[in-house]
Formats: C-alpha cells, structure tokens, sequence
C-alpha cells in the first residue's frame, strides 16, 4: 500500500501515450513498451488526473458523476490509484503545507 | 524507377507525384558481411541483411532503396523480401500503418484479412478475388491513418503467394514463379497472378478487419471484437512491428493502432480447413458487407 490519504496529491508521469478506443482508454509507456487499458470509470479518473488533484477532489468529481456518495467510491478510486502508481502511471505526494 | 525486374508490380500509366515516388537500385552495401540482420544507422536508414538472399538499404526519406544481392539468391526471395519487410519499412518511414495483411475490394470499400503467419489470408484472399472482388494487396496493407479518421488502404499489386497446393486447388495457370526451395512460415511458395482491375492510383476506405483463426472445426462464424481485443490484436499484427519501434516510432505505431481500432470493426473469423467451403465465407463476408458493415463501424467508432 502507498499509504496514499484523502488529501494527497496526485499527479501523472509523463511518458504515457493514451488513445481512446471505444469506451476504452488505450495507454502505452513508450520507454517500456508496456500497456495499460482503462475502462469506464478507470478512464474517467485518468482524465481527471489531467492536472494534479487530490485523492478526495477524484472521489468527489466521481460521487457526482456517479450519483453515489464519496465515501462509497473512495476505496475503490484508492485501490485503482494504488494500481496506476505501482505500474509507474501516477506518483502520490503528501498534501501541501498550507 | 527499378534496377530489378519487378514482374509483380502494374504498369502506371499517370504520372507519380515527387513525394511518391521510390527508386530501387542495386549496389553495395558497407560492411555487408559483418552487418547485423537489422540497423538503424545515424543517419536513420534502415539496414536489413536476409542471410542468403540479399541486404537491404532503405533511405531515412524513405525514397530509396538499395539491394545487394548474393550470389546465390532466389530473384523471387528477393522480389518477396522487397514487398514485404521493406514496404513495411518504406511504411514506417512515410507515416503509414503496415498492417500484416491481405485485402480485397468489397461494395467500395477495403476488407482486410490478418493474422499470424500461414494462417490463410492470402487462400481467402484468392478465393475472394476469384468471386470478382479486387485483390488490392497481400501480406502488408498500407494504411494512411489521416486525420479525418477514416483509414485509407493504398493498393499494391495484383500477386499472391501461395503454397503450391493451393496454386494447384485454384487451377491459376503457368503464370506463377515459384520459389527455387522451402523457406519461411509458407515453405516452398509461389507467386501467383490475380485480376488487375482495382490498381488505380487511390487508397480505398477500410471497412471492416477480419482476424483469421487457423482454419478448424466446422462453423463458419464471425464475431466481433471488444475494442480492447481489437486493439490488442491490430497491435500483434503491425507488420515488423519491432523494426517500427527499432525507429523509434513507438508513438506512430500506438496512435494509428489506436485509431484503427476505433474506427473500423474487427472481426474473429473462424472456418473449416476445407478449401472446397471457402465460398462459405466468401458469402458470409459478402452478405455482411452489403447487410451494414459500415454502421456498425460507426458504432465502434464513437462507442
């Protein structure tokens, strides 16, 4: 687990090359050759990461979209985001100190 | 223009807009006996030596090639190795997509069959051809991925190759050269002639991507592809696919895959080994071209 929190920021690496396919997101990191394949709200969360934001901003943009409470689609944003950073998609920073 | 004898390729009778054309010359190679089987050079030509048949030069513009002959070379290995791994180069190097491939022309449009290896592409090819629908070319299907997102497939020329077997089940003449010995996935092979109507100086759009299983059981079936399965497949069928990202074109390659995908369906297609049900799916790819191919290409494309 990368101890990720409700407040930590998130923020896309650079190297990855996406395209949509039907409802599928495509992603290939070009230094390795390696793939990835997003559907429906694993797509959406990636759009969102289009600029670095918080754990709870996803979860928050997702409830809405979704017609659920945040609480219910943060376990499941956290565990796709744990999944995103241990294939070297994203990197997570503690919350900036105000 | 052509220091070899190309017999496959038509005769064209407009002329060649400068950033078409390609010159074939023969010449030597620097370091050719200790060069390795694939090189990008500094200069970002492509060096590929075929042990036994010939080295080959492809300029970075992607406006010339260079052949070294051995001695010992079959002319028909040469001809084969030419319109394939080097069209396929000459592809990567004009921004193309170089689908490993057969396809025909169907109601207007481009229908190409891919697949592994000896999986019967250029067999369904022929059996479509003979039913009066264009060959427009086997083995790599260039496609301009423009960016209005209809992919366009440039005809090539009018040949497949077969093995000897299926030459014979076609009764297609004398006109065919064959290989002097086995070699490759199709072993002893020939070239064989087919109509030359469709070899116009456009691309066609594509309509539809047949992804061929080996040829087993007794059901002649299609089904489509999720667009990630498509996506998948059209990937593990870029023609030489490493040698486009030896170039460095990882990006090209993905993004035009990616476009692929989304705008065409792709199709499973399973069918029996038997040559004599071939027309079986002929008709099925006939009735589903003229029955809505392109609407459910449209519902592909936007999801």
């Amino acid at each position: 687990m990368s101890g990720m929190k409700g407040d930590s920021i998130v923020v896309r690496r650079e190297g990855w090359l996406t395209a949509r396919v039907g409802d599928d997101l495509m992603m290939m990191n070009a230094d390795s050759d390696f793939y990835l394949n997003l559907s429906g709200s694993g797509g959406r969360i990636w759009e969102l990461l289009e600029h670095p934001t918080t754990v709870a901003d996803i979860c928050q943009a997702l409830a809405r979209e979704y017609e659920i409470e945040p609480e219910v689609a943060r376990p499941e944003v956290m565990a796709f985001l744990d999944q995103l950073l241990l294939r070297k998609a994203i990197d997570v920073h503690p919350p900036a100190v105000a | 223009m052509s220091d070899i004898a190309l017999p496959e390729l038509c005769e064209w009778s407009t002329t060649i807009p400068e950033q078409h054309s390609l010159s074939i010359k023969l010449g030597k190679l620097a370091h050719y006996g200790a060069a390795a089987d694939f090189a990008v050079t500094e200069q970002e030509d492509v060096v590929l030596r075929i042990p036994g048949v010939a080295g080959f030069h492809v300029s970075a513009g992607g406006d010339r090639v260079t052949i070294q002959a051995e001695d010992i070379a079959d002319p028909l290995m040469v001809r084969a190795y030419l319109y394939g791994s080097v069209l396929a180069a000459l592809c990567y190097k004009r921004g193309l997509l170089p689908l490993h491939g057969a396809s025909v022309l169907l109601n207007q449009s481009a229908i190409i069959l891919s697949g592994s290896s000896g999986v019967g592409k250029s067999t369904l090819a022929t059996a479509l051809a003979r039913r009066g629908h264009p060959l427009l070319c086997d083995d790599v299907c260039a496609m301009d991925m423009n960016p209005c997102g209809v992919p366009l497939l440039w005809p090539a020329f009018p040949r497949v190759k077969l093995r000897p077997d299926v030459i014979a089940s076609f009764q297609l003449g004398a006109a065919v050269s064959y290989t002097r010995a086995a070699s490759g996935t199709k072993g002893h092979f020939g070239m064989a002639p087919i109509q030359c109507t469709a070899m116009v100086g456009r691309p066609f759009p594509v309509a539809a991507v047949y992804a061929l299983d080996p040829p087993s059981g007794d059901k002649v079936k299609r089904t489509l592809l999720s667009a990630k399965d498509a996506f998948i497949f059209l990937d593990s069928q870029a023609h030489r696919g490493w040698m486009g990202r030896n170039l460095g074109l990882h990006g090209q390659l993905f993004r035009h895959t990616a476009a692929l995908a989304a705008a065409v369906p792709v199709y499973r297609l399973q069918r029996p080994c038997a040559l004599e049900r071939l027309d079986e799916v002929v008709e099925l790819m006939e009735a589903a071209t003229h029955n809505g191919a392109a609407a459910e290409a449209v519902g592909v494309a936007i999801g």
